[in-house]
């Protein structure tokens, strides 16, 4: 098993390093043949991972301890299904992960884009063969997940507890997918740079790609924020830790990109901003996988130092190299097509938007290595904490929700004073009557109220759009509002994806706003038969219990509730493993508020015990925003439906348009 | 009448002051020193008054709980010293005990402890941890 893993990788290396040859050579001696041979290199090297993927599958299914790798993260008494997912949990297996699905998302790239982008494709073939032969080389030489144990051990060291949780199932992967995603768009930005093909043939061939990843990344950090929420019992989700950062900065990127390419298909400008922003969100995913696993920075998800970190390092300075020649290089023809005319236009609100995401990446990179720069710079070690991430990008967030609200509702080029009075005059009413009632209802905090306003805002300007395009839609064709409503989604997926997006990132920020300036926290010791109050919540300690089975031990706190109803937070000591208890952690929610209950210590008696206790307000939504995130961006790149009925066409009919655009370009 | 662009670019470098001046002011207000036991030792008195984060191992068998009083008390040790720390009034993670890697967040007090306000802990050594011979032998 270990053979057959081990010579599948070197095979899969050996194969990507021809397809990247080959398609050199292809593209240079002008051979079509070489190029075909890189992609049949690129489709046999993702059989061949594909192969390794599944070695080590079944080499954890069938407890084949003779690999360490599945020895150390696995044991016999593991579920199946944790068992499977023990093969991301380590350092080799998620190198692997990163590759095969990198292998994955390669071959359905050519596949997929080979005959419409017959120009392009053996340029990024040649690239994606690179990046895929970098993590083989790691794997097959460096980190090999085929590793074998020089003795015989009965059972495996196991996974952590902590780690054996639904979100393991589904946050990790996700997480990992969605750093390796941005290697697709990437690989196409150079295409177009090395080639010189920087129309928007290579723009309209990522549009998918990118949302994809912006999907993923969006669903792999909600994903985050939910399992951090429910398993690790400090009553948040969200704590401005280096690998969360680490996660949220391609994000950001990709986000900025997303916005900024609409400028570039639509009046031409900003190209090399749009080749930046998609060259830095790949650059930031290297990035977060490098700091995530060299352990230059500490963080409370401490992967293990390793030997990794340097070659990570290497991989991202010639990454940066690489990109910032050809950038400098392909400047002079990546002139805009058109100027900026006013401040009060779509494309400048698309700007504002861009450079205020810049600034949270300014902000979240700065903090998240200030350790490194000041020990460099001082030769002292100083941090910045989760206020630090507060301070600054609470008000570009602000600044942000309110760019959201403003953007779609401005015309391209200018607006003129008409159309500002036309399109605002009804969202402010609403807002400033919106600040009033929050007051009035009792929110004092400035912060507060102030991002509450701006949710009003932007979701009024979001209910007019809707209400606008549904009812001229109605006009034209004659159908009932609802069909109207989902004409808009069906027949303009683009924009009214976007706005359902926006409506998930409003949900998001209430619960933000909520749960920042109004959670409560208390840590209270009771004897048995006392009560503690918390908000509007008032508990009794009746006692404690233990139960037991064969994996674990469990202490449970009984409180009745004022309402007659029993919770039972707890606390579990797993038989294989003493040393890593988890928390059972009780959340009551409703949609205003979370009741968050942790058991954190007992007297040996069991006549007392000392409770974490949190109200988080609007947490909920939090959840329900990220999904309505997730849905929004689907309906964004779900194919046109006339896109499906007749391709041909519709690829055809721009294209003399397009031929314009570049003669303007020349 | 202003050209458009220098409208841009002095909205450009407005915003681009508020970004830097929210960055530089948040530093100021929240920086706190990354310490060694020994480095922390050293900076005393100075640094009573200050917010600092120190890093250790918590020592075996110094682990007071009182779950009355809801405290915490450990000695943090580096091979720069060691570090009586109590730690009152929050979340103490799962996988704290003996020989666990923590960084604590308080300061120090002029009478030797560490009063904590935040406790992190780490485990580098479970998640990667490396499968040991039998130990019976064979």
């Amino acid at each position: 098993m270990a053979a057959l893993g081990s010579i599948s990788l070197a095979g899969a290396f050996v194969l990507a390093c021809y397809g990247l040859i080959a398609a050199v050579f292809g593209i240079r001696q002008r051979l079509p043949e070489l190029a075909l041979s890189a992609r049949n290199a690129l489709l046999g090297m993702f059989a061949l991972v594909t192969l390794a993927g599944l070695t080590l599958i079944a080499g954890f299914l069938t407890h084949n301890y003779e690999l360490s790798y599945v020895a150390e993260h696995s044991s016999r008494e593991m579920p199946p299904i944790y068992t499977i997912a023990a093969f991301y949990s380590g350092q080799q297996g998620s190198l692997l992960y990163w590759c095969w699905t990198l292998a994955i998302f390669s071959a359905l790239t050519v596949w997929l884009s080979w005959r419409a982008n017959r120009q392009l494709m053996p340029y990024v073939t040649g690239l994606l063969c690179a990046m895929e032969a970098f993590f083989l080389f790691l794997l097959a030489f460096i980190q090999s997940p085929f590793a074998t144990l020089p003795f015989h051990v009965d059972n495996g060291n196991g996974l952590n507890p902590v780690l054996q949780d639904k979100g393991m199932l589904i946050h990790p992967p996700m997480m990992l997918m969605g750093y390796m995603s941005w290697s697709i768009p990437f690989a196409f930005a150079l295409a177009a740079l090395i080639s010189g093909r920087l129309d928007f043939q290579w723009l309209r061939s990522i549009r998918r790609w990118s949302l994809a990843a912006f999907c993923i990344q969006s669903a792999g950090l909600i994903l985050g924020a939910w399992w951090a929420y429910h398993v690790l019992g400090w009553g948040g989700y969200w704590g401005w830790d280096p690998v969360e950062n680490a996660a949220f900065m391609p994000w950001l990127a990709g986000t900025a990109f997303l916005h900024s390419v609409m400028v570039q298909e639509r009046r031409g400008m900003l190209k090399v901003w749009n080749l930046t922003l998609i060259i830095l969100a790949y650059l930031l995913a290297v990035f977060g996988t490098f700091i995530v696993r060299s352990g230059v920075l500490t963080s409370v998800h401490a992967f293990a130092q390793s030997s990794i970190g340097p070659y990570f390092f290497g991989w991202l300075a010639l990454s940066i190299a690489v990109s910032a020649g050809l950038l400098v290089w392909r400047l002079p023809r990546l002139q805009s097509d058109a100027t900026f005319e006013s401040l009060a236009s779509r494309e400048a609100s698309f700007l504002f938007n861009n450079w205020l995401l810049i600034g949270v990446i300014v902000a979240v990179f700065s903090g998240t290595v200030f350790p490194i720069l000041s020990e460099a710079a001082r030769g002292e070690k100083i941090t910045v904490g989760p206020p630090f991430f507060g301070a600054v990008n609470g008000p570009i967030f602000l600044a942000l929700m309110v760019t959201m609200g403003i953007g779609p509702l401005l015309p391209w080029r200018r607006a003129s004073r008409g159309v500002f009075v036309r399109n605002f005059l009804k969202p402010l009413t609403i807002a400033g009557a919106g600040l009033i009632l929050l007051f009035a209802l009792g929110v004092h905090n400035p912060g507060a109220l102030l991002g509450y306003t701006a949710c009003v805002f932007v979701f009024a300007t979001l209910v007019f759009e809707f209400y606008r395009g549904t009812m001229a839609r109605r006009r034209v064709t004659g159908k009932t509002t609802l069909g109207a409503l989902g004409d808009l989604f069906l027949h303009h997926s683009r924009r009214y994806g976007g706005y359902l997006v926006h409506v998930g990132v409003v949900v998001v920020a209430v619960a933000i706003v909520g749960s920042q300036f109004y959670q409560l926290q208390r840590q209270v010791s009771l004897e048995r038969g006392q009560t503690a109050q918390i908000g509007s919540y008032r508990l009794t300690f009746d006692g404690l219990s233990t139960a037991k089975d064969a994996e674990k031990t469990t202490t449970s706190a009984t409180l009745s509730m004022a309402d007659g109803s029993i919770i039972r937070p707890g606390k579990s000591v797993w038989a294989r493993d003493d040393k890593n208890p988890t928390s059972d952690i009780v959340i009551r929610s409703t949609p205003f508020e979370d009741l968050y209950v942790v058991l954190s210590d007992w007297t040996p008696d069991s006549s007392a015990a000392t409770l974490l206790l949190f109200v988080n307000p609007m947490v909920t939504w939090l959840w329900l925003g990220g999904i309505i995130v997730v849905i929004g961006t689907v309906v964004t790149a779900w194919p046109h439906p006339r896109t499906r009925h007749a391709p041909a066409v519709v690829r055809a009919a721009p294209r003399p348009a397009r031929k314009e655009a570049a003669v303007v370009t020349a | 009448m202003i050209s458009a662009k220098l409208k841009f670019v002095v909205a450009g470098v407005v915003l681009l002051a508020a970004v830097g001046y929210l960055i530089f002011n948040s530093v100021s207000t929240s920086a706190e020193y990354y310490l060694t036991v020994g480095e922390l030792k050293a900076k005393a008195p100075a640094v009573y008054s200050q917010n600092v984060r120190v890093a250790g191992i918590v020592e075996a068998d110094s682990i007071v709980k009182d779950a009355r009083a809801g405290t915490l008390q450990f000695t943090a040790e580096d091979s720069s010293g060691k570090l009586p720390v109590l730690y009152k009034g929050g979340v103490v993670p799962d996988i704290f005990g003996p020989g666990i890697q923590v960084v604590v967040e308080g300061k120090y007090a002029p009478d030797g402890t560490f009063q904590a306000s935040n406790l992190l802990a780490q485990c580098p050594s479970r998640y990667e941890d490396s499968v040991q011979p039998p130990a019976s032998g064979s």
